[in-house]
């Protein structure tokens, strides 16, 4: 009876050896591998600050260099190539895509005049707006839809904190916002286009998260999000007039999930434990909800999906990452079809990965090809 | 003897200290209140100088890393010799076309560059 236990387990023992050789031979390379491409060859630049998805094999990326910025295009056939460089002395730039199109918006110092530019890739020349002058300002691109900006700045004559919406064609809304020392004290600013064509903008502090909602012809809306302490925030609105503002928190991740429609109705969701330190969200927006990626245990690039409101059971591994300096790590994610683009800076390399929107699937599914042929490939 | 050492002193760090208009600087902040905000050194001929020093000051979080970076003025003002008011300074806001490989003149405000020449 022994012996012929002994014998079936040895059986099936070489049987799901059979089956892993099967399936990692099948596999042949790793699953979901990463692409990378070198941008110290191509093009003189500092820190990555903006990136954009056109196409599943096309991006625009946005970097400094010293005194200006530079706009890359990449794609699959051409590889990486400058678009263009812009001398400017920034106080906020921002890009977006309409349709299948980008726009690239900065405001601050532009030669001799104080405004905002507007770059489009179906206009074959830049608009200027002026602007105001103000020694204290800033200036957020409006995220949805087309080329659009928020010029925040301290009215020398009065004082007063004051926000203008501005488009290529020029100025289009003003208002009067309430906090006299909103812009020194906002370590963090998001601005997103509703569908009524009012601007939520996401204003981060220290210990306080706001919301304003600006519309056309009337007082600024203000909704308090958060008194809690939070750090290096991150955020992102979708379709379904969503919003996910995503901070460090001690050393965990602290997401606050709101209907924009319903801004008092705010729901708090832990997207790390306390097992490691998790650093440096970004936030995208998907066709259902949000995907989150960071940086954990400092070498690691990982995210985690919310569907629907539902937090994804496991975080994916998305690759190793390397942080220079005391630099904010370029990292960047865009929903592709039903996948997920992830693309991040190490050394001199811009690194691509793209993965399934579902970061519980990848996990298990790379969890598994790790464990049965990761031995077999070495 | 010691009144006179102290006066001396005294006359040396004053004219130790530099005034103004010997060290006039043209500063303003790019990236304010982000991780990657510094301070920028304007030429003469540039504009939109904010300030004539420039310190960086950093916002720590509970673990005392940095979150965030600031401009601090120091409560100073840009020189009179800042944004552009000498005579010998030319206009900028050309939007230009370079090739590939060149450089973008200091003229232009914007460079387009255009297709690399194998492709």
């Amino acid at each position: 009876m022994v012996v012929t236990l002994r014998v079936l387990i040895v059986w099936s023992l070489a049987q799901l050896a059979s089956c892993a050789g099967t399936f990692c031979n099948a596999l042949e390379r790793p699953l979901f591998p990463a692409r990378m491409t070198n941008l110290g060859r191509t093009a003189d630049v500092d820190v990555m600050v903006g990136f954009e998805l056109l196409e599943a094999d096309e991006w625009l990326l946005v970097g400094t260099a010293e005194k200006s910025r530079v706009l890359l295009r990449f794609s699959e056939n051409d590889g990486l190539r400058p678009l263009a460089n812009i001398r400017a002395q920034s106080v906020g730039e921002g890009s977006g895509v309409d349709g299948d199109a980008w726009w690239y918006a900065i405001a601050g110092g532009l030669g001799n005049q104080w405004g905002a530019m507007f770059l489009q890739e179906q206009e074959p020349q830049s608009r200027i707006v002026p602007l105001p002058f103000a020694g204290t300002s800033r200036f957020v691109a409006v995220r949805g839809g087309s080329a659009r900006g928020l010029y925040l700045y301290v009215d020398p004559h009065d004082g007063a904190t004051r926000a203008i919406e501005v488009t290529p064609d020029g100025i289009q809304h003003r208002w009067d916002l309430a906090g006299r020392d909103l812009l020194t004290t906002a370590e963090f600013l998001m601005a997103v286009r509703r569908e009524d064509e009012s601007i939520a903008l996401l204003v981060g502090e220290a210990e306080r998260v706001t919301l304003k909602v600006l519309a056309a012809n009337a007082a600024p809306g203000e909704f308090v999000l958060s008194e809690e302490p939070g750090f290096r925030y991150a955020a992102a609105a979708n379709r379904r007039e969503e919003l996910l503002l995503v901070s460090e928190s001690a050393n965990r991740l602290r997401a606050i999930h709101v209907d924009l429609a319903k801004p008092d109705r705010i729901e708090t969701i832990w997207l790390t434990g306390e097992q490691e330190r998790s650093r440096f969200p970004t936030v995208a927006e998907t066709d259902d909800g949000f995907v989150v990626a960071w940086i954990g245990g400092e070498t690691q690039l990982r995210a985690r999906t919310i569907a629907h409101g539902r937090l994804a059971l496991l975080p994916m591994n998305v690759g190793p990452i390397t942080r220079r300096g005391e630099r904010r790590p370029f990292v960047a994610v865009r929903p592709s079809g039903d996948s997920l683009v992830f693309v991040w800076e190490r050394g001199d390399d811009i690194v691509a990965r793209t993965l399934p929107a579902s970061s519980s699937g990848v996990a298990l599914l790379t969890s598994v090809e790790a464990r049965l042929c990761d031995r077999k490939r070495h | 003897m010691k009144r006179l050492f102290f006066l001396s002193s005294a006359l040396f760090l004053f004219l130790l200290i530099p005034s103004e208009k010997a060290y006039a600087i043209c500063q303003m902040c790019d990236g304010n209140n982000t991780l990657d905000a510094m301070c920028v050194t304007l030429g003469p001929c540039d504009r939109w100088a904010t300030m004539g020093a420039c310190v960086v000051m950093e916002r720590y979080d509970s673990n005392g890393e940095v979150t965030s970076r600031y401009c601090d003025s120091m409560g100073s003002r840009p020189s009179v010799n800042c944004n552009g008011n000498s005579p010998t300074c030319t206009g900028q806001g050309t939007e230009c076309n370079i090739g590939w490989f060149d450089e973008c003149p200091a003229e232009c405000l914007l460079c387009w560059i255009q297709s690399d020449p194998w492709s």
